[in-house]
């Protein structure tokens, strides 16, 4: 007789998953950098004082990441500048998505001219230098927002309101084309299967069509493509701060602080000058981490939904 | 074939035109008054005015219509716009506002260093992963595919200033192999540019290797592989006579369009590495609001950009004898 092999035996035995490990590092990073933003925005102010003792600080018990040319705790700024990158960057992947799917599936749903003129339009914008996109649209929208801001908010906290909201919109605003051209692709092989035909024989109105029946089949892309655009932007967030263009000091970001610590080194050829290292460091390990996280998040999230399983 | 490209570069002016007046309406909502900031904080509204006329900005932005009575219908296109398509098309970009030199000189200058630094890392790098995707994806599953799916995503997570101040600061300082940076003209320019090139394909490694490993796995389990097989074929040829040749197009789709934008150099490595390249004449011109030099680096990659989409078509219907072009 067959021994009787209980359910539980049955199951293969929890092996931790990439996306599981994924999901953990970024818990572990996001949740202290948002959680702690009350205080984090309450230091922001008070530590802006000059402290001569405790300037560039290495990494102690009182400032566990060390201090910069301010004295204020590299721990402070990079779970503040972490909560900025991370708000940067999902804000951003979300504006993309939700151009790029719409475009991508009023194109594809429409078809014929509606669709060649969109899609030349998006050819066109594909042509130009995304760096270059993303820094004009920047510099357009920023009195805009910051008019906009100034309505409801303090001067100071308008600006920097502003200041993050501009950057997250100009990403967003260039990171669309991919997703439209995917989605559209998509779209058009929907279209001609039975059960769209069937909508528009039931007289259905195109709105319903588009947000009731054709949605719902592109979770699959879109997922994909969404554990694509975070990082992406997120890195994206952190070169332009880097060159300047992005968030602003004294608003801490990952790129920024970064930028800051690289402008602290000292040039290589002069021998025996301090090492500030720790203001390079925390930033750059943070985003790594962060990255890392996104990225095996992604690869979980792809094999789950992606039917090909076509990873890139 | 020849009437497919004909009908191609027919979009060509369509784009390009396009291109143009987006960064052109773009330019004239940052801009600023760039005439008055030219001329200096002491300037005379009659300097500024001279200097408006100068570079045409006292004109309208894109119809010219109070001048039609007197100098007929076709002065509707004398405006800021016309004269600035006409200006690109006929490869007269002025002179920098920054600098006050001719624009294409500058990028000239910039684009030897930029592109010997961008093409032998964009070759090396395309080498590179292709025969490690195909390496690895031939011993699908076994740890050495494992271990370097891992190795890319740690590789893909590195941020790359990390990787750049890294490797200038144990390749170049503490063991002395690489000038730490600079550039000189000439031969000369490559003992500077060995370090800048490895670095640069480093970077990118592992996000195009697990791409092309995706390539060659979809490839790998395909029926003609098994046919290939079974008829006898030994490894390496069905690997790079029928494998290689099946994966060329998505491998053609990705390479062809990243050329044009080889153009623009590499912004970070070009800082770090002191390399007076395209790059950084971009950054500084952004910064400085420079009209003349960004519009002819934009032009310039537009066009490079629709010839790429064009060579890519044509490229499918030269690799693969199932795509025709008519």
């Amino acid at each position: 007789m067959q021994p009787v092999v209980s359910d539980t035996e049955a199951r293969p035995r929890w092996r931790p998953t990439a996306g599981l490990v994924g999901t953990v590092l970024l818990l572990l990073i996001a949740v202290p950098c948002f959680v702690t933003l009350p205080w984090s925005v309450a230091n922001y102010d008070a530590q802006n004082v000059n402290d001569l003792e405790a300037i560039y600080a290495s990494p102690s018990v009182a400032a566990p990441f060390g201090t910069d040319e301010l004295g204020r705790s590299l721990l402070w700024r990079c779970l503040m500048g972490g909560a900025i990158s991370l708000t940067i960057g999902i804000a951003a992947a979300g504006l993309a998505l939700c151009i790029g799917v719409t475009w991508g599936a009023l194109a594809g749903y429409f078809g014929g001219r509606i669709d060649s003129v969109m899609m030349r339009i998006v050819d066109i914008v594909y042509g130009l230098p995304y760096i270059l996109m993303v820094v004009l649209l920047d510099l357009a929208l920023s009195p805009v927002f910051e008019r906009f801001f100034g309505l409801f908010l303090r001067d100071a906290t308008a600006a920097r309101t502003a200041d993050i909201v501009t950057l997250l919109v100009a990403i967003g605003g260039v990171s669309w084309l991919t997703m439209a051209r995917v989605i559209r692709g998509q779209v058009l092989s929907l279209r001609a299967q039975p059960f769209i035909e069937a909508t528009s024989a039931m007289g259905m109105r195109t709105p319903r069509v588009l947000v009731r029946h054709l949605l719902p089949n592109l979770v699959g892309p879109i997922v994909v493509y969404a554990t694509l655009a975070v990082p992406q932007a997120i890195l994206q967030e952190s070169f332009l701060s880097f060159l300047g263009i992005g968030v602003r000091a004294p608003l801490p970001s990952w790129g920024n602080l970064a930028a800051a610590g690289v402008n602290e080194l000292p040039a290589l050829a002069i021998r025996d000058l301090p090492m500030y290292w720790w203001l390079l460091v925390w930033p750059c390990a943070l985003l790594g981490l962060t990255l890392l996280g996104l990225n095996f998040l992604g690869d979980a999230l792809r094999e789950r939904f992606d039917p090909k399983g076509r990873r890139s | 074939m020849l009437a497919y490209i004909v009908r191609r570069l027919l979009y060509t002016p369509l784009i390009v035109f396009g291109v143009l007046l987006i960064t052109f309406a773009l330019f004239n909502l940052v801009q600023g008054d760039v005439a008055a900031s030219i001329a200096g904080k002491n300037a005379t509204p009659q300097v500024i005015a001279e200097i408006q006329a100068e570079y045409g900005w006292d004109k309208p932005l894109f119809i010219n219509l109070p001048d039609v009575p007197e100098h007929g219908v076709l002065a509707v296109f004398d405006s800021q716009f016309f004269n600035h398509l006409w200006n690109s098309v006929t490869f007269d970009f002025g002179r920098s506002i920054q600098s006050k030199q001719a624009v294409s000189g500058l990028l000239a200058r910039g684009a030897i260093p930029s592109l010997s630094l961008t093409v032998p890392m964009f070759f090396a790098s395309l080498l590179a992963s292709v025969s490690i995707g195909l390496f690895v994806a031939f011993y699908r599953g076994r740890w050495i595919d494992t271990t370097t799916v891992t190795v890319c995503v740690l590789g893909m997570s590195l941020p790359s200033l990390a990787v750049i101040i890294f490797g200038q600061y144990f390749f170049a300082y503490q063991l002395g192999w690489f000038p730490i940076q600079g550039y000189e003209p000439g031969v000369n320019a490559a003992r500077y540019l060995v370090l800048p090139v490895l670095l640069g394909v480093l970077m990118g490694l592992g996000s195009s290797v697990r791409f092309y490993r995706t390539i060659m796995l979809d490839e790998i389990r395909a029926d003609y592989i098994r046919t290939a097989y079974a008829k006898g074929l030994a490894t390496p040829k069905v690997l790079f006579k029928h494998l290689l040749k099946n994966a060329m197009i998505p491998i053609i789709t990705s390479t062809v369009l990243a050329i044009p934008f080889l153009f623009l150099g590499s912004l970070l490595l070009e800082r770090f590495f002191g390399i007076p390249g395209l790059g950084y004449l971009m950054i500084e011109a952004i910064g400085g609001r420079d009209f003349p030099v960004i519009n002819a680096m934009t032009f310039i990659i537009a066009i490079l950009f629709v010839l790429g989409n064009l060579l890519t078509d044509v490229c499918y219907a030269l690799v693969d004898p199932r795509v025709s072009l008519s």
